[in-house]
């Protein structure tokens, strides 16, 4: 005696596919426990970064002194003051053209249905966007949409 | 000397003690409780799993000076995280959740008030009880924190408030110790049926009995080929998959203000000292400088050496109460301070446990549809595979 309950399937079935549900909503939940997590730390790293930055230009900044002072003229040391400028000049515009690059690549990996400032998010759909948009493997990616989806109501 | 005289000179030499004695401070005999570790790895079969609830914050109706409603329940959720902590560290336990409501899945429940808690002082009530209804623990465990405790220096796993972990932690695994295999095997088998029957009353209600005690008993157990009780294990796999996901979230609430909570903490214990010192100085100053104004003022000495003292007497008691009254609003300035202290960590704490609320019901309300659909399967899983229609009464 097996009851289909009205769709075909037997409960025992049905109670199966259930299982394989619940798996797959707190295997989504994991992935967002996960994005905050990789959030977290990606703004450790940031600040380990930031922190490396600082230490490299206070070690930078003495060397540079140094170097001016042991040249034998004025007129070196202010060719080199210009060299530097235009070689400071040349880092802005690269990294203006990074910027841009980034800013591309950023607006390459949001999905068109999602919004791209970011209106009416809270926290967690934050986080999982920031996790998304820094996300390399575009199947992990496309899981955290979704996921992002889920979380702000939005059909796709 | 008359008898006038000497009343004076009591009343002098007690003010002159009273000065003298507030100089020696009151020195605190501070604990090291150490944890007990397992030596051996124990057998699966001898593991109980545990289960922390939320502890009650035990927020006072009316607002009651120096507790902080978010502080509270922030610690409310943070002292169940680390106990869990702890316990997993024993090495004595199978799994060990925070739990935000009671789970029928779980060996041994604990339960848990904050009485006192304010970097100084700490008092939690515990409760324990194990699956068939047996109260393992149910008493307040207190301790006063060191300086040394707040130490940067220190192992940093360890909190401040390390002593009553480990006390709590302790006596568990005393209980324990004291068990047979036998009977924490009964515990996990009791622990089965319970969660069986709370899915699918109408099957495995008959399986439990109740002693006179009010302890579960059990009458038979499952047979190993039973496929319903197959399916209760794997549901019961389900409800473990979503306490580790829960307790992800306690972890990150955990992380977040444990750095803020260990600072408030240690701010707040300096000021409850220095606070506790003024309020303690100020009285007994007012107290014994009325005492030595009163007695001068009835003494009627008609001699001039009595009238110097009795004069004397007068000063002193004066610059007791005035020095007293001093002390008072200096007292006043640091309860301000942990005021400002607490309200300031209160704000910080407010929107990250708002935000786990949030994220616990979200997830909680959507197992418990689930939990109701299995239900309801099962019965019919049951009618299908035996026959037998289940009438649904309630377990308890």
């Amino acid at each position: 005696m097996t009851s289909d309950l009205g769709s075909g399937q037997s409960a025992s079935s049905i109670f199966d596919e259930s299982l394989g549900d619940f798996d797959n909503e707190i295997a989504g939940e994991r992935v967002i426990i996960a994005a905050a997590n990789q959030t977290l730390g990606g703004m450790t790293s940031q600040e380990n970064a930031d922190a490396a930055a600082v230490q490299q230009g206070g070690l930078d900044g003495p060397l540079d002194i140094e170097s001016s002072e042991s040249g034998n003229s004025s007129t070196s040391a202010t060719a080199g003051q210009t060299q530097d400028e235009d070689s400071s000049e040349t880092e802005l515009d690269k990294a203006s053209e990074n910027t841009t690059d980034d800013q591309g690549k950023i607006k390459e990996r949001i999905p068109d249905d999602i919004p791209m400032d970011g209106t009416g998010e809270d926290v967690i759909a934050r986080q999982i966007r920031e996790a998304a948009i820094q996300e390399e493997d575009p199947m992990i990616r496309a899981a955290l949409w979704d996921e992002y989806r889920k979380h702000m109501g939005i059909k796709k | 000397m008359t008898t006038q005289s000497k009343r004076i000179q009591i009343i002098c030499s007690l003010v002159v003690c009273f000065f003298s004695g507030l100089l020696h401070a009151k020195t605190i005999q501070y604990e090291k409780i150490s944890l007990e570790r397992a030596q051996i790895e124990i057998p699966e079969e001898e593991l109980l799993d545990i289960g922390i609830l939320l502890f009650d914050p035990n927020i006072p109706d009316e607002d009651k000076e120096l507790i902080f409603p978010e502080i509270r329940k922030a610690e409310a959720r943070y002292i169940p995280y680390h106990l869990k902590k702890t316990l997993q560290d024993t090495g004595f336990w199978g799994g060990v959740w925070v739990l935000p409501e009671k789970s029928e899945a779980i060996d041994l429940i604990i339960s848990g008030r904050i009485e006192v808690s304010n970097g100084l002082d700490v008092s939690i009530r515990i409760g324990a009880w194990d699956i068939t209804g047996k109260e393992w623990v149910n008493k307040v465990y207190s301790s006063t924190i060191a300086q040394s405790s707040y130490s940067k220096r220190r192992d940093l796993t360890q909190d401040p408030y390390q002593n009553v972990y480990n006390k709590i932690a302790n006596d568990l695994v005393k209980i324990k110790q004291d068990l047979k295999q036998q009977q924490l095997q009964r515990i996990n088998e009791i622990g089965d049926i319970r969660f069986a029957a709370e899915l699918i009353p109408g099957v495995y209600k008959d399986y439990l009995s109740k002693n006179k005690k009010n302890i579960y008993e059990a009458q038979r157990l499952p047979d190993d080929e039973d496929s319903i009780m197959q399916r209760v294990y794997n549901i019961q796999e389900r409800e473990f998959l979503l306490l580790d996901t829960l307790n992800e979230y306690y972890a990150q609430l955990y992380e977040n203000i444990s750095q803020p909570y260990e600072d408030w903490r240690k701010l707040s214990r300096e000021d409850m000292i220095t606070y506790a010192a003024l309020k303690k100085s100020a009285r007994t100053r007012q107290i014994l400088g009325a005492a030595a104004l009163i007695g001068a003022i009835v003494s009627d000495g008609d001699s001039q050496a009595s009238s110097t003292m009795q004069q004397m007497a007068i000063y002193g008691g004066m610059e007791a109460m005035k020095s007293g009254f001093g002390k008072a609003s200096e007292a006043k300035i640091y309860k301000e301070s942990m005021k400002e202290l607490g309200t300031a960590f209160d704000s910080e704490a407010e929107p990250l446990i708002i935000e786990l609320e949030g994220q616990t019901i979200r997830l909680t309300g959507s197992a418990q549809e689930k939990f109701l659909e299995w239900r309801k399967l099962l019965k019919q899983i049951y009618t299908d595979e035996t026959g037998f229609l289940i009438s649904t009464p309630s377990v308890q």
